[in-house]
């Protein structure tokens, strides 16, 4: 098994539950919009990458739409007083056509550097080799510069110059830390107190409904973050790869808080991370060796959710009672 | 200074179920004052207290806050300017932060924030005795009712409200931490010349802390005057409170 990959994958998955944790746990507004709005992400940052906006800009704007479509989804909650989850779901919808509309069809591939090329080589091939012969690899490198100029390509194909685990790990860590130093400023308190007393919040004269919108915002733009490079990494965008995000993101934020418990802010903040990676790796291991007990990869999503109702029962004291489980928590 | 004049409240208007909460109650308060509001359930005293903080909007009459006529203030932003605390002590915290993170969030203003109002939080802390200050990092969720609820307390102070109002702050505490919040209350009224309207059902309360009083029935103002305290009331207390 191919473990990098997997641990690139959980880190890139990471990301998502990082925007998770922020709407379930740190303002504690339950929203669907990652569903939508990580498939977003990368159907924006591909639709830019064929202009020539760079990767790390295609990153930034896949996030920021994302984050947008959060923002919306606040809005809707704060001014028609419909509750967080059906707000998120219309948006979600409405995302799905949205999608297909940025991506022009159900799908997109990131921009290849071979198919032009190859056209080139085709095309040169055809002529020089009947003539010259050595002298057409300087003619495709030309031909490749002026043609690749217009298109971006991702940093993730061979030979980019780039260690995909390094520019991943690095990508997870900005986020990582940039998040916790966010919630340890005076408005990133205003935001955690929000999420446990909303009217408090409102008490103290501070506007409950900015700290619902740029919390969705920032719980989306990761997300979409998410979304983004995920696409650039696996090479394209589908429009039904976010279906799910939100629950296993979930999933991985528990698995996390079983890992670290919900001690001080910096492991809170590991949570998402560590529990999203070691979900990537159980699921590996579930698609590696779950056919010997006739497991097969779309039972996955029926796993996580019963592990997500397990854990969460296991929370509640009448159950742990029922079970005779310690109840000190 | 507060000025309310012929104040209606109607519940379910043009209902059949249509209530008066408020009919046609007068009221003023100066700064500084420290007023009790007594009268029994269903009077309209949290009924008040919601047109003091703008969360509801009364059918006819005046409110002047400062000198401002409030009319329709948005939603959150009289709460810029009046202070409340409620019966329950989780109404007036945050359980997720810390004693520090409270403070520090008590000590915003809207948008701005007041370093001193953190170090007023800490002073009052101090004063409590209850060992709080030595727990800043605690998450306030540990703490206990009568914790939460001083706390509640020191949070609506520091941000030096016009006007701070207390719904029933005691009625949930037991009698020793009735005692420590009301020292608290009356510390912040006469220390921080903070204006303070308080309900309570409390007559103990009444007796021993009251100054001005005010009665309402029905939606109105039924009394509307100063407690005067027996002599040797006072002194007994005062003995007590010093041993
Ligand atoms: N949201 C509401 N809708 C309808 N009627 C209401 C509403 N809130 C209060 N009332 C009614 O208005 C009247 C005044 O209520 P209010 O809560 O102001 O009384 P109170 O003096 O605070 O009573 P208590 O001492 O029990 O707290 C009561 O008859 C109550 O039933
Ligand atoms: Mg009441």
């Amino acid at each position: 098994m191919d473990l990098i990959g997997i641990i690139e994958q959980g880190l890139i998955a990471s990301l998502a539950a990082i925007g998770v944790f922020i709407s379930f746990r740190v303002i504690d507004l339950p929203d669907l919009t990652p569903d939508g709005s990580y498939v977003l992400g990368g159907a924006v940052s591909i639709s830019l990458m064929y202009v020539g906006v760079p990767w790390i800009l295609c990153l930034v704007f896949g996030g920021l739409l994302a984050g947008f479509f959060g923002v919306l989804t606040a809005i809707i909650h704060n001014k028609l007083g419909v509750n967080s989850l059906l707000a998120s779901i219309l948006i979600m919808t409405m995302l799905y056509s949205i999608n297909i509309r940025v991506m022009n069809g159900p799908n997109i591939s990131v921009p290849k550097e071979t198919a032009p090329m190859e056209e080139a080589r085709y095309t040169e091939k055809t002529k020089l080799d009947d003539l010259l012969g050595i002298k057409s690899s300087t003619s495709i490198s030309e031909v490749d510069t002026t043609k690749q100029t217009k298109k971006t390509l991702s940093p993730f194909r061979e030979k980019s110059g780039y260690n995909s685990t390094i520019l991943i790990s690095l990508i997870v860590l900005i986020s990582v830390f940039s998040t916790i130093i966010f919630l340890r400023t005076e408005f990133g308190i205003a935001l955690r107190g929000y999420g446990g007393n909303k009217e408090g919040i409102k008490n103290l004269g501070i506007n409950p409904e900015l700290m619902s919108i740029v919390g969705l915002f920032l719980g989306n733009f990761y997300a979409g973050l998410a979304g983004s490079l995920f696409s650039m990494y696996g090479g394209f965008a589908d429009v039904n790869m976010g279906q799910g995000i939100v629950v296993t993101s979930l999933a991985a934020v528990i698995l996390g808080e079983i890992i670290f418990g919900r001690f001080h802010l910096f492991y809170n903040m590991m949570c998402p991370v560590i529990g999203a990676v070691v979900y990537q790796i159980l699921l590996a291991l579930a698609m590696r060796y779950g056919y010997t007990i006739g497991f097969q990869s779309s039972d996955m999503k029926l796993v996580t959710s019963l592990f997500i109702i397990i854990v969460i029962g296991l929370r509640r004291v009448e159950v742990r009672k029922w079970l005779n489980l310690k109840t000190s928590e | 200074m507060v000025e309310l004049k012929n104040i209606r409240v109607v519940y379910n208007k043009n209902q059949t179920n249509e209530k008066k909460a408020l009919d046609g109650l007068n009221l003023t308060i100066k700064k500084g004052e420290y007023v009790t509001i007594i009268g029994p359930n269903g009077a309209g005293k949290t009924t008040l207290l919601k047109i003091l903080t703008g969360e509801i909007h009364p059918e006819e009459g005046d409110y002047v806050l400062n000198g401002r006529d409030i009319k329709h203030p948005k939603p959150y932003k009289l709460f810029r300017n009046v202070g409340i605390v409620y019966q329950e002590p989780d109404r007036g915290v945050f359980p997720d932060l810390t004693i520090e993170e409270n403070l520090i969030l008590g000590s915003k203003k809207g948008n701005r924030f007041f370093s001193f109002g953190k170090y007023q939080g800490l002073e009052l802390l101090k004063s409590l005795n209850m060992g709080l200050e030595d727990r800043l990092k605690t998450k306030v969720k540990e703490l206990s009712g009568g914790q939460k609820q001083a706390l509640a307390m020191i949070l609506a102070a520091i941000t030096y409200p016009d006007l701070l109002l207390l719904d029933e702050h005691t009625a949930a505490l037991d009698p020793k931490n009735v005692e420590k919040v009301m020292e608290l209350t009356l510390k912040i009224n006469t220390e921080m010349g903070l204006t303070i309207l308080m309900v309570t059902h409390n007559m103990k309360i009444v007796e021993k802390y009251a100054k001005r009083i005010v009665e309402i029935k029905e939606g109105i103002v039924t009394r509307d005057f100063m407690y005067e305290r027996p002599q040797s009331q006072v002194g007994t207390d005062r003995i007590r409170a010093s041993l």
